[in-house]
């Protein structure tokens, strides 16, 4: 009785320690798959410019060299955080919320002819508004702080205009509930109202206070300290000093300064009036267009640069994969201000930009057709779903010619595109017989060469 | 020298005249329009209303994965920038390009071997008007097919209403002149080696060797690399043809004239040194295996 009690009661452990063996393996290998192993690394944290804007990525330990655009101010700070896989996105992530120190010393650059040491420098960057859009400022050291306690003034100038603002409107509204109603009670006894109108009338309207960020794309960035780095195009080798003068183990990197193949060029979205949520790009100056001829096309000219691919993505990000052999164009910014000449059918016509409108097609056919804008006069916030340049394919009309031309005529550098219309198969055929043709000379010879034998 | 090229046009007109009443290069030069052809019909079912989609069709479909996956995105776009021909036009010469190398290669070591050529020299020629005048039936078959090519191109360009380009001609040029070099090298390997199957498995692992290190020069990577492999590829580049023809084909996408130029410059000095390399062999070597 009493050893089938402990029999029982064994097999009850072994059972629940099997349990938990289980639990616990299994709870181990959640907490291993849901938490990336962070790493203590030494790395560089870089904000460069792009062509378009400022970017940011980071070259981790086990990266060899990282990619900064020629001639233009990129910001390089070295620091101490927590590196990690990714593995849902593929990619390396910092935790700076973790760990993020930011160390004193040296930049030091050599190569090409260059042997510069930088210390970090106080620094901010900004866009300001203009045609182009692309107007990238930065500010160094004192002027930095000035940029920057400009901008916080002209927030805190257009908070209080704000204030003072709403306050004046509030006056305003009283004043004129105060007339109207004094104007209704007067005319309504008969009396003569034409000073309290001619006050009414006098009132104005305070002005909204214009926005502090009006006069910039983009505003200050907060003031940060790093080293500023501007260089010609070329290979360097860049190392992070200690305030005693020692290298920093980990800091030895090679540095590729590159600048563009080609700049202001035209490319253009291509936007079929079948499928305007999925625009296309065309960026090859002079490439040829194909299309089946079933819509019009809209277009948007958009100014690109012609950069080396490789150098390009890894400078967006340092662990991205590129072709060093062949280069990609970057869309900045849409051409503003443009006309397409569109030749076709031996006559050659000016296309300005145009608003237009999606709309959905009634009945039981799917799809939309767009439609030219008309400002409504109910909704005054409606908006136009689409702004571009209409090219109208014709039926017929198989080879239309584009250019694009800025608004005083002057042709837009490397924007001319053939556009071909292929509405089906040309008679195949025809082809077919004409690669076999071969055989057929073939057939002829050995017949000749064999009546030649049998002579 | 006045006897020397007596004996390379006699040669070579007899070896393009053999050429002519077989049918190997009919068949090489059908094949090549057919794949042509392939790919033409094929890019004409590729187009929507918003351009080449090279998914809509399962050739481009896998033509499409493999050069963006192993090229990026960038390159795809770039070769088809004009149309198919472009593409069209590599692919399908390299059946008529691997056909007349292979054989001339084959038959200068059957000939080496069984003492033909030794028998040659006898007479008014020598080991260098024999290759010669082999070089030049294979560029004027290779020009002739070029020339076929192109003319059926600019037909399918009527037909189908694709445009052919300046870009198309270029590469015609490009091709030629690579074909030239790549039968001097068939030379060169045919001059070093005494059998017909030695001097053809050396110039098929040649062939591979700077094919496969041009497509690595291209494959996408991850970083900048420069390993003691990436060295040597590099150094291998200079010797290879299709360096060349990558550096003019290159230039005719970009439109830039002056690197066209180099690339034919290039191969052409190639064809001149190697050439020069292979007289060199067989007047030390001698023609006897």
């Amino acid at each position: 009785m009493r050893a089938s009690e402990m029999r029982k009661r064994n097999s009850y452990r072994v059972r629940v320690a099997f349990a938990m063996i289980v639990l616990i393996l299994g709870v181990g290998t959640v907490l291993y798959a849901d938490v990336p192993l962070r790493e203590e690394q030494f790395i560089y944290s870089i904000v460069s410019f792009n062509g378009r804007d400022y970017g940011g990525t980071f070259v981790r330990q086990d990266s060899g060299t990282f990619y900064l655009m020629a001639g233009t101010d990129n910001f390089v700070s070295a620091r101490k955080t927590l590196v990690y896989y990714w593995p849902i996105t593929a990619n390396y992530r910092v935790d700076t919320q973790t760990l993020n120190h930011q160390f004193d010393g040296t930049l030091h650059i050599r190569g090409n002819g260059v042997d510069i040491r930088l210390r970090q420098e106080q620094y901010t960057y900004y866009n300001l508004r203009g045609t182009y859009e692309l107007n990238w400022e930065v500010a160094k050291g004192q002027e930095a702080e000035k940029v920057f306690q400009d901008y916080q003034k002209m927030v805190t100038d257009y908070q209080n205009g704000l204030l003072e603002y709403q306050k004046e409107l509030s006056d305003y509204q009283d004043s004129m509930n105060s007339l109207g109603a004094q104007i209704i009670r007067l005319s309504n006894q008969g009396k003569d109202v034409a000073k309290l109108v001619e006050q009414l009338k006098a009132l104005k309207q305070p002005r909204e206070p214009a926005q502090a960020s009006s006069k910039y794309a983009m505003p200050p960035t907060r003031l940060q300290h790093a080293f500023i780095v501007n260089l010609k195009p070329g290979l360097y080798k860049v190392e992070f000093l200690n305030p005693d003068g020692s290298t920093m183990e980990g800091s030895e990197k090679q540095l590729i300064v590159f600048a563009e193949h080609a700049a202001n060029r035209v490319g253009y979205d291509v936007i079929p009036g079948d499928k305007w949520t999925r625009p296309e790009s065309s960026t090859m100056p002079g490439s040829v267009l194909y299309i089946d001829g079933s819509t019009d096309l809209y277009l948007r000219p958009f100014f690109e640069t012609e950069y080396n691919d490789l150098y390009y993505e890894k400078l967006l990000s340092n662990d991205a994969r590129g072709n060093p052999n062949a280069t990609q164009w970057v869309k900045l910014q849409q051409v503003p201000a443009a006309r397409i000449a569109v030749t076709g059918a031996g006559k050659t016509e000016s296309v300005t930009e145009e608003d237009f409108r999606v709309q959905q097609l009634q009945g039981a056919t799917l799809g939309y057709q767009i439609v030219p804008y008309v400002q409504s006069t109910t909704d005054p916030y409606a908006k136009p779903d689409l702004i571009a340049y209409r090219i109208p394919i014709a039926s017929g009309e198989t080879v239309v010619h584009i250019a694009g031309r800025v608004s005083n005529g002057d042709p837009l550098p490397g924007s001319r595109r053939q556009i071909r219309v292929i509405a089906s198969p040309g008679p195949e055929t025809l082809l077919i017989v004409l690669a076999l043709l071969p055989l057929m000379i073939m057939a002829i010879a050995l017949r000749a060469r064999s009546r030649r034998y049998s002579k | 020298m006045n006897y020397r090229m007596n004996a390379t046009v006699a040669i070579g007109r007899h070896r393009l005249r053999e050429s002519l009443i077989h049918p190997g290069y009919y068949i090489s030069l059908t094949i090549s329009l057919l794949v042509g052809y392939a790919f033409v019909a094929a890019f004409v079912r590729s187009i929507d209303s918003s351009g080449f989609n090279y998914h809509a069709n399962p050739l481009y479909d896998f033509v499409g994965g493999v050069l963006s996956g192993a090229f990026g995105s960038t390159v795809l776009s770039r070769v088809f920038a004009d149309g198919p021909f472009l593409f069209a036009m590599n692919v399908s010469f390299l059946p008529v390009l691997l056909y007349l190398a292979m054989t001339s290669v084959y038959r200068f070591g059957t000939e080496k071997s069984s003492g033909a050529i030794e028998l040659l020299t006898y007479g008014p020629s020598d080991g260098t008007s024999y290759f010669l005048g082999s070089l030049a039936k294979d560029v004027l078959l290779s020009a002739a097919a070029l020339l076929a090519l192109f003319l059926f191109y600019c037909f399918a360009g009527i037909v189908d209403n694709i445009a052919v380009t300046p870009r198309l001609l270029e590469e015609v040029f490009l091709l030629f002149f690579s074909a030239i070099a790549i039968f001097a090298y068939g030379i060169l390997v045919s001059s070093v080696t005494d059998s017909a199957n030695s001097a053809l498995a050396l110039f098929l692992a040649g062939f591979v060797l700077l094919a496969v290190s041009l497509v690595g020069s291209y494959a996408i990577v991850g970083g900048y690399v420069r390993s003691l492999s990436a060295i040597a590829a590099w150094i291998v580049q200079w010797f290879s043809p299709f360096f060349y023809w990558s550096l003019g084909t290159r230039a005719a996408i970009a439109g830039e004239f002056g690197g066209f130029a180099l690339g034919i410059i290039g191969l052409i000095v190639l064809v001149v040194a190697v050439l020069t390399a292979s007289h060199f062999i067989i007047r030390s070597r001698g023609v006897r295996p």
